[in-house]
């Protein structure tokens, strides 16, 4: 963050790197059931980011030390392919995939209904097979679509968006180069309809301002996430009918 | 208000009749696996055999199945499944063939009032049971165990679809001339 450097991040007609507006997504697709053997699952691109979720569960929780006795508990495990960066990362969990993981579940909990299967565990795994800014919310935003295409019973779809300071400006969804070298990083999911913030971190400096602008622009851009969230859930369901419809 | 989900596992109910496999035997209780999150337990007293503490192997092993009842579910999810309730059918299950489909699919297999199961038990003369935890278990010669089998999956795959008792008899139809072509 801030990193001192002499790329032009906005150049001189307010667009971005990749030619963005300040308030224009990254192409995001969506796609469930990509996995045989998991009980659902989701695959994310997101701008450069490929991220493969599998959800496992509700199935009895071990080690038993970790069961409750009154709701399930949620295991998310956030992990980065080695090649997945630039350099190679080092493979195994380190400081930052734990926090996420951490930050995930806790986030995902909020959706749960996690009082109709007490004692169980919930497992989510998440792959990114290549990272490319903003991994932790499309992580969230694909888990919650897995989770839902695992036939778990939520209350709401849980969709992450980040926003940012680039160059003293705010615009939303940062790519990598203006992750890197901008002035800051605001990851944001809420719950899709309540829009209640089940996470938001910042790294970097903002006014409050500028944080309550960045929030407001995240919330506009999660209803047309949750779009495709939900087309994605739906999709495999309405294909099949017409096809059958057509034969 | 409720959602009922294309996927999910199954809960056990009290008076489900479910097919399970014997994962453990106690000194006086086997477990159960339903392929719900919980695991279910038998206990020996609950069973129409004459069984002593200690020796319940010989009745019932690891690996086998039973079609059981679910007598009683308490408020931690811990259940308990039955085989004594006269005709009703509950027994260990001998032969055949198991296969698996998500418990929300059962009551489309099953059809209306047994209109889809009886449909493909007479056409292709197997034996089959279906267990509300989504476990079926089918018996009866390996072609026509196949043609149920490859039935049963159609279902689970258009279950949410119209028109699918036509599509099956078209099926059921096709698969049965098949082999009667194959047998001449």
């Amino acid at each position: 963050m801030g990193t001192p450097s002499n790329i032009k991040l906005i150049d001189e007609n307010g667009l971005r790197l990749d030619g963005r507006g300040d308030e224009e997504l990254r192409p995001i697709k969506i796609t469930t059931d990509v996995l045989e053997r998991a009980d659902g699952s989701a695959f994310i691109e997101w701008g450069g980011n490929k991220i493969l979720v599998a959800v496992y569960g509700p199935r009895e929780a071990y080690p038993k030390h970790t069961q409750d006795i009154e709701k399930a508990v949620i295991k998310a495990r956030y992990n980065m392919a080695a090649f997945s960066v630039d350099e190679r990362k080092r493979p195994g969990p380190d400081r930052r995939s734990m926090e996420i993981s951490k930050v995930i579940s806790e986030a995902l909990s909020a959706a749960v209904m996690l009082e109709q299967f007490p004692r169980t565990q919930i497992d989510v795994f998440i792959e990114v097979i290549q990272a490319d800014a903003g991994t932790r919310i499309a992580s969230l935003t694909a888990a919650s679509v897995a989770l839902a295409n695992a036939g778990i019973p939520m209350k709401d779809l849980v969709v992450g968006c980040t926003a940012g300071k680039v160059e003293g400006r705010i615009v939303l969804d940062l790519s990598k180069e203006e992750d890197n070298f901008g002035n800051a990083d605001l990851p944001m999911a809420v719950l899709s309809k309540t829009d209640e913030i089940v996470l938001i971190q910042m790294d970097g400096e903002l006014t409050k301002d500028e944080l309550n602008k960045g929030m407001e622009m995240i919330l506009k851009a999660t209803k047309r996430i949750n779009e495709i969230q939900r087309k994605a859930l739906s999709e495999k369901y309405t294909i099949a009918q017409n096809k059958e419809e057509g034969e | 208000m409720d959602v009922v989900p294309f996927h999910g596992s199954y809960f056990p109910r009290r008076n489900d009749k479910v097919i399970g496999k014997v994962i453990e035997v106690g000194p006086s209780m086997w477990t159960v696996d339903i392929r719900s999150p919980y695991l279910t337990m038998l206990h020996m007293n609950d069973t129409p055999w004459k069984t002593f503490s200690g020796e319940i192997k010989k009745f019932l092993n690891t690996g086998d199945y039973v079609y059981a009842k679910v007598m009683n579910v308490n408020e931690v999810k811990e259940s308990w499944i039955t085989l004594k309730e006269p005709g009703q059918g509950l027994r260990k299950l001998e032969g055949g063939h198991i296969m698996y489909v998500p418990a929300p699919k059962v009551p489309r297999i099953i059809g209306k009032t047994g209109s889809m199961v009886n449909m493909i038990k007479d056409a292709t003369s197997t034996r089959i049971i279906i267990g509300q935890n989504g476990l079926i278990w089918i018996d009866g010669a390996p072609e026509d165990v196949l043609i149920a089998d490859e039935a049963i999956k159609m279902i689970e795959r258009e279950a949410h679809t119209t028109g699918l008792t036509d599509r099956m008899v078209e099926f059921l139809k096709k698969a049965k001339g098949e082999i009667n072509g194959n047998t001449q």
